[in-house]
């Protein structure tokens, strides 16, 4: 099944400034786990804001679910996609965080007694079910994250959509939303969206979209990525450290099958080719 | 110039349900054109530790000297303007102090505050313009039309501007793509080089504190944990993990080849190239 | 950071007046105001005083740090005591100073409006201390409820109150970070003539409120995201419930009512 498809879309904030998407087209699968890479300013937030429909196409349709988004199905569209925003601070509407976790479910009817079995379900996802009368200012940011994606996952969609969610965090949270992210994956199989420039958040995709100018620049897996790593420079991304030093290593004959993202893989491989010799 | 605190505790509103020790018996020197980095977790005193270092905060006991200022409780009111305009501050996300018209305004607005003779002001603004990497052309355009990454430029220049003596650096790269991050702290480790500021960097990234620092500094729970050279720091591991900080990904890869191969490399801020090179050599070797 | 402090911020606690259901609170308060107006002679005023005193002890909280929270007032009744003994020309002349005199019935007044002042601002300021923020909002939601009928939003209004009070810590912190970051930059917010004061503002201000844009749209869209399109059809989570203290309570205070009306003149 097809999770979300944009077909032939075109997308521009203002009649006089440039397309931000042109004849745009992209399919993520359900189940999979997607990152979208790019730099600022290169239409991957864009995406995110069409594939809910808090923006509308000039021309071309986008799918949910095979369900084509239109101005009157938006609110049931947006209960199947659930988007987790770039700035901790100005998606956090409840003055406790199960008041927040609440406010989408109240959004959508649900009885009470529903509701607060969500909302333990959906603290216990994220591991904020201890903070459950925590106000807001007194959560760190990778905290209130979290608490984001326990609001979105109480609605029980099948997509989780993260737009930059972890870009103003501190390394702790970052890892803390990617722990986060993983084992909801692991748990429930949903469609994962990941909007990024953090390369180290890629890892836990299966898949990798890199944008560039509004339109897709490399789709691939994600360990095969870096195999065309001077295409990626090319545009301005930043290597990691594991990849580039592969890439030297390679240069003295140690081979590389695919440049590895992770320390412990260069490192083995490494290994096993000195063995060799 | 230089820096010390002898002593200072810090408690924000003392006397009420609320009050709350952020820095404890804080002792440090700051030597003077030193690059130091000051790292710890969320809440570990670390802004704390900053605001006294310009007289936004007076400590609530103890002394912080900074040149030739002194600040305690005790001490008779002084001109802090004089000790403002020689400590310049990128506070996070400094893009948010932005309001003028223009963007020319907002730069020429700490000068004017300092009162920079008239003829100085002018060319200062082209030389921060220059040291930011913008163009001449955004200087009539309005801060609020730029770009994020050149919105943060311009504040920085704000504060360059100042020539100061002292730069405090909040975490100056937060929110930025890995281009942006390391463009911004390039530029002030040049700047650090070529006028001889003391520089104080906050900061998360560790790899950023072994990059550029001369000495590092651990705080945690308002108190100093260690302190020394980068490769002193992350010679402990475990006091690390105490304040709940990482290590650089270098170190950590080249600790994974030590455990591998046996070897051990000194990470002197070697580049990619050099490293991998070093690596086959040892290997050779063996 | 969280170096501000609100009059009569609220002190988390599980004393017997923090347990009121926040709807009892308010509706003591509410009809406190108007009876402090009824009081006309020292018993009167005695018992009212008695009252609010018992529930200060009630709150567990230290009495210094309520009187601390109400000293932004103090000026206030310190200043209409003075008005009253200027102004009052009634009783007999106490002392003269030049044509200026000072009657006792001026004393007695001022006296008696200070004092009905003072206990106004001290029983409401226990409702702050004692009751989150968010609890006051819902228990108005629920008392306004049946003004639905009359087309006024309540729900929209209580919507309002708690994403302000959500705020308003991020906001002050906001504003310290901001004024900081100016007073680093040379602004002096503190001396200088009133003309520069002013002046000071506005690098203040505008930050402020463009920050305070962005959060809003954010905000805005995070809502619709999460499906928010008005009261229509919504459930509640939070739910109020009176429970037995707040019965013995209504009972205790009707009583000390009655006693009131019997102790006027």
């Amino acid at each position: 099944m097809v999770a979300i498809e944009f077909r032939d879309v075109y997308f521009r904030y203002n009649e006089d400034t440039p397309w931000v998407l042109k004849n745009f087209n992209l399919k993520i699968e359900s189940k999979e786990t997607v990152a979208i890479l790019g730099h600022n300013g290169s239409g991957k937030s864009t995406i995110a804001k069409l594939a809910n429909g808090l923006l509308m196409p000039q021309a071309g349709e986008i799918f949910i679910d095979d369900r084509k988004i239109t101005p009157t199905n938006v609110w049931e569209i947006r209960q199947k996609i659930g988007m987790v925003f770039q700035n901790p601070e100005n998606q956090f509407v409840g003055t406790t965080v199960r008041d927040d976790v609440a406010f989408g479910l109240e959004n959508r009817a649900i009885a009470r007694e529903e509701m607060l079995r969500r909302i333990q379900e959906s603290l216990q996802q994220v591991g904020m079910e201890a903070y459950e009368n925590h106000e807001p200012h007194h959560l760190s940011g990778g905290q209130k994250q979290r608490v984001a994606i326990a609001s979105v996952m109480a609605i029980h969609p099948q997509v989780l959509l993260l737009d930059e969610a972890t870009a103003m965090l501190d390394p702790r949270g970052k890892k803390e939303i990617l722990a986060t992210v993983l084992s909801l994956k692991e748990q429930l199989a949903i469609t994962t969206v990941m909007i990024t420039h953090d390369l180290q958040e890629i890892s836990i995709a299966d898949r990798v979209i890199v944008m560039n100018k509004g339109a897709i620049f490399k789709d691939t897996t994600t360990d095969k990525l870096f195999n065309s790593h001077q295409e990626l420079q090319s545009i301005g991304l930043t290597i990691p450290l594991s990849v580039q030093l592969a890439i030297e290593l390679e240069q003295y004959g140690y081979p590389f099958s695919t440049y590895p993202l992770k320390q412990e893989e260069l490192i083995e491989t490494l290994w096993k080719s000195h063995l060799k010799m | 110039m230089e820096i010390t605190f002898k002593d200072v505790s810090y408690t924000y509103q003392p006397n009420t349900p609320f009050s709350h020790q952020a820095l404890t018996n804080m002792n440090l020197t700051i030597r003077d054109q030193e690059f130091v980095a000051v790292v710890g977790h969320t809440g570990s005193g670390k802004s704390t530790l900053l605001q006294h270092i310009n007289g936004l905060l007076i400590p609530s006991s103890g002394e912080v000297q900074i040149g030739s200022f002194v600040l305690s409780k005790g001490q008779k009111k002084q001109d802090l303007k004089k000790l403002r305009e020689k400590v310049g501050v990128v506070f996070q996300y400094p893009e948010h102090q932005l309001f003028e018209e223009t963007v020319e305004r907002d730069i020429r607005f700490a000068m004017e505050n300092f009162h920079i003779p008239k003829e100085d002001i002018q060319p200062r603004i082209m030389e921060a313009l220059a040291q930011v990497n913008l163009e001449e052309e955004v200087l009539a355009k309005s801060p609020f039309e730029l770009s994020g990454g050149q919105m943060r430029r311009v504040a920085i220049a704000g504060v360059l501007a100042m020539k100061p003596e002292v730069l405090i650096l909040d975490e100056p790269t937060a929110g930025l793509d890995p281009q942006g991050q390391q463009a911004i702290m390039d530029l002030f480790y040049r700047i650090h080089k070529e006028r001889g500021t003391t520089t104080i960097l906050v900061t998360h990234q560790m790899a950023d504190a072994l990059a550029y620092a001369d000495r590092i500094i651990v705080l945690a729970k308002g108190s100093m944990l260690m302190e020394g050279t980068p490769e002193q720091v992350f010679a402990n591991p475990d006091l690390l993990a105490e304040a709940n900080l990482d290590m650089p990904e270098v170190l950590t890869l080249l600790n994974h080849f030590e455990e591998r191969f046996g070897i051990h490399i000194a990470y002197q801020r070697q580049s990619a190239h050099d490293l991998a090179k070093e690596m086959i050599e040892k290997l050779r070797e063996t | 950071m969280k170096s501000y402090m609100i009059i009569g911020q609220y002190v988390p606690g599980h004393s017997f007046i923090h347990r009121l259901d926040p709807r009892t609170k308010l509706m003591i308060i509410f009809t406190f105001v108007f009876i402090v107006f009824f009081a006309n002679n020292l018993v009167s005023y005695s018992w009212l005083t008695l009252f609010a005193f018992a529930a200060v002890l009630l709150t567990q909280l230290r009495l210094g740090y309520i009187i601390k929270g109400i000293t932004p007032v103090w000026f206030l009744i310190v200043f209409t005591l003075l008005l009253h003994i200027i102004v009052t020309k009634e009783g007999p002349i106490l002392l003269e100073i030049g044509s200026f005199a000072i009657h006792q019935g001026g004393i007695e007044r001022g006296l008696m409006i200070s004092w009905r002042f003072m206990l106004l601002v001290l029983v409401t300021s226990l409702l702050t201390l004692t009751t989150a923020p968010m609890e006051i909002t819902d228990a108005l939601e629920m008392l306004l409820g049946p003004f639905k009928k009359l087309r006024i939003p309540v729900h929209e209004l209580a919507l309002m109150m708690s994403i302000s009070l959500r705020f308003i810590p991020t906001l002050l912190d906001e504003t310290e970070k901001i004024s900081k970051a100016q007073a680093s930059r040379g602004v002096d917010f503190r001396t200088g003539s009133m003309k520069s004061r002013i002046y000071a503002i506005v690098p203040l201000l505008v930050p402020l409120f463009i920050s305070a844009f962005k959060r809003a749209e954010d905000l805005a869209m995070a809502m619709e995201a999460r499906g928010y399109r008005g009261s229509e059809g919504r459930t509640k989570l939070r739910q109020l419930q009176f429970k037995r203290i707040d019965y013995i309570t209504a009972i205790v205070y009707l009583a000390v009512m009655i006693m009131f009306l019997f102790l006027r003149q």
